[in-house]
């Protein structure tokens, strides 16, 4: 899983990546050098916990994608189905083309938490 | 005239007979009304009765027991209003720093000490703001204001916990291990929940094991040795830091959008294609306008506006990533957009089945009629 990571981090822009499960333990991350891997972790975590549980209470919604556009970075949080695909990339970057490595990401990460499964 | 003079006397002494009440029924009737609390009826019967018997002794007494009553009162109902205010400087106090406009904080801060030199919340609320700064910059000079604010704090307030944890914590990073093992030692009576109380132990151990035995600890020294290292002496984490500011952007201070104008961009909003509410919010009100057949609580709604909000600031923060511009989610309720300006932010929600690029192109129209409607305040005020 770790390597799906880092082959993600390879595309343009993205800084670092973390799968978390549905209740916010993190299952693996990598990060470039110089980022704190524990922070990314932490903000993860408690993000993915508290959007789902703010979004439960709107008539059980759930989150699908959630994007944050921040004036140094943006941060993308996907769901993979069981598990919640974290990317940190930075500012400069237009989210569409990483969009697609994000996707083919999660597909990598589905099909690999189908076959543990 | 010495008739007149016994007369008074005599009148003061036949109460009840058709006369005009002597002096003692005066001082008994200002009496019962004080008793029964109608202070200002009391004092007309008073004055009337000195009027007519000036300078007589039980009647002087009521006076003075009366005057010496109002005092009272006002001084009571004075420090109630003192107290009041203080309350709502330190909430005001609170926001400012919250908001992550850290110089309009101090500066609020600052003109509340004129008025309440010894409130140990305002000099928290400091510490907590120079503390913050520290953590990021590690500038000795904002540890010396941390220091100072955090030690005020604690001596105006001997029970409260966090200027102490924060103390505790700041030492143990710059390396003032015998303080730190103080306030840490301090904690310990504190009820805190296990696995704080684990992490405090093991740092205290790491304290007293590297505690200079020389001497003096110099905080100077510790400070000018922090900035110069570039990294504090031990690594605390998140723990005893503030939390970073819940909500706003410092560099778009010149963005202010007042919730008045968003709350009437909303009224126009909520009938664009697509749109099934609006939610304007800042730290302290909350507004939503929903299409006719949401039917969504409104509650749950700004419940989770505000926690997107909150948390996409905080991790923008804690990542480094600066100051949020926008939150965008895709959920099963629909996609919500959220956009943050200096204190407000206007978060709004979608019908589910809404395509990327009609979201962008109503979320457009919408910021426009937000910019619309600060422009003309502007222009009014100019």
């Amino acid at each position: 899983m770790k390597a799906i990571l880092e082959n993600l981090n390879r595309s343009v822009g993205v800084i670092g990546s973390a799968v978390m499960t549905d209740d916010g333990m993190l299952v693996t991350s990598a990060i470039a050098e110089g980022h704190d891997q524990d922070a990314l972790a932490a903000i993860g975590s408690s993000l993915v916990i508290s959007l789902q549980k703010s979004l439960k209470a709107c008539r059980d919604a759930e989150l699908k994608v959630m994007t944050i556009e921040g004036s140094r970075g943006k941060i993308v949080i996907v769901n993979a189905g069981n598990v919640f695909l974290l990317v940190i990339t930075d500012s400069t970057i237009a989210l569409g083309p990483t969009m697609l490595d994000i996707r083919s990401t999660v597909d990598k990460l589905g099909k690999m938490i189908s076959l543990d499964g | 005239m010495a008739f007149e003079g016994i007369r008074t006397v005599f009148d003061a002494f036949r109460p009840g007979r058709g006369a005009r009440p002597g002096v003692y029924e005066l001082a008994r009737k200002a009496k019962k009304l004080l008793e029964d609390g109608e202070n200002d009826a009391a004092v007309a019967v008073l004055r009337k009765a000195l009027e007519r018997f000036p300078g007589h002794s039980s009647l002087e007494d009521i006076n003075h027991f009366l005057g010496q009553k109002r005092l009272r009162d006002s001084l009571s109902e004075l420090q109630h209003v003192a107290e009041e205010a203080r309350k709502v400087y330190v909430r005001t106090a609170r926001a400012y720093a919250d908001t992550d406009n850290t110089q309009k904080a101090i500066d609020f801060v600052t003109v509340a000490f004129r008025r309440f030199p010894e409130c140990p919340e305002l000099h928290l609320i400091l510490g907590e703001i120079y503390l913050r700064r520290y953590l990021e910059d590690r500038l000795p000079e904002d540890g010396r204001r941390t220091l100072e604010s955090l030690e005020r704090a604690c001596r105006l307030d001997p029970h409260s916990l966090l200027p102490r944890k924060y103390l505790a914590g700041f030492y143990a990073r710059i390396g003032c291990f015998s303080r730190a093992s103080e306030y840490l030692a301090a904690l310990d009576a504190k009820n805190l929940d296990e696995e704080e109380q684990r992490y405090i132990d093991e740092l205290r151990n790491y304290c007293l094991k590297h505690t200079d035995q020389t001497g003096d600890e110099d905080v100077e020294g510790c400070l000018a040795a922090v900035w110069d290292r570039g990294e504090f002496a031990v690594n605390c984490r998140d723990w005893a830091s503030p939390h970073p500011p819940t909500f706003g952007r410092c560099d778009l201070k010149s963005v202010t959008v007042p919730f008045v104008v968003m709350e009437m961009a909303a009224k126009k909003c909520v009938k664009l294609p697509r749109v099934a509410a609006l939610v304007a919010q800042n730290q302290i009100r909350s507004k939503t306008t929903k299409a006719d057949d949401l039917e969504l609580a409104t509650a749950d709604l700004e419940h989770a506006v505000r926690e997107v909000a909150s948390k996409s600031v905080e991790a923008c923060h804690r990542m480094g990533l600066g100051h949020v511009k926008r939150s965008e989610l895709k959920t099963t309720m629909g996609p919500l957009s959220l956009h943050m300006f200096a204190d407000t932010w206007l978060g709004l929600l979608f019908k589910p089945d809404s395509s990327t690029t009609q979201v962008r192109t109503v979320t457009q129209q919408c910021l426009d009629l937000v910019a619309e409607g600060v422009g003309e305040i502007y222009e009014s005020d100019s």
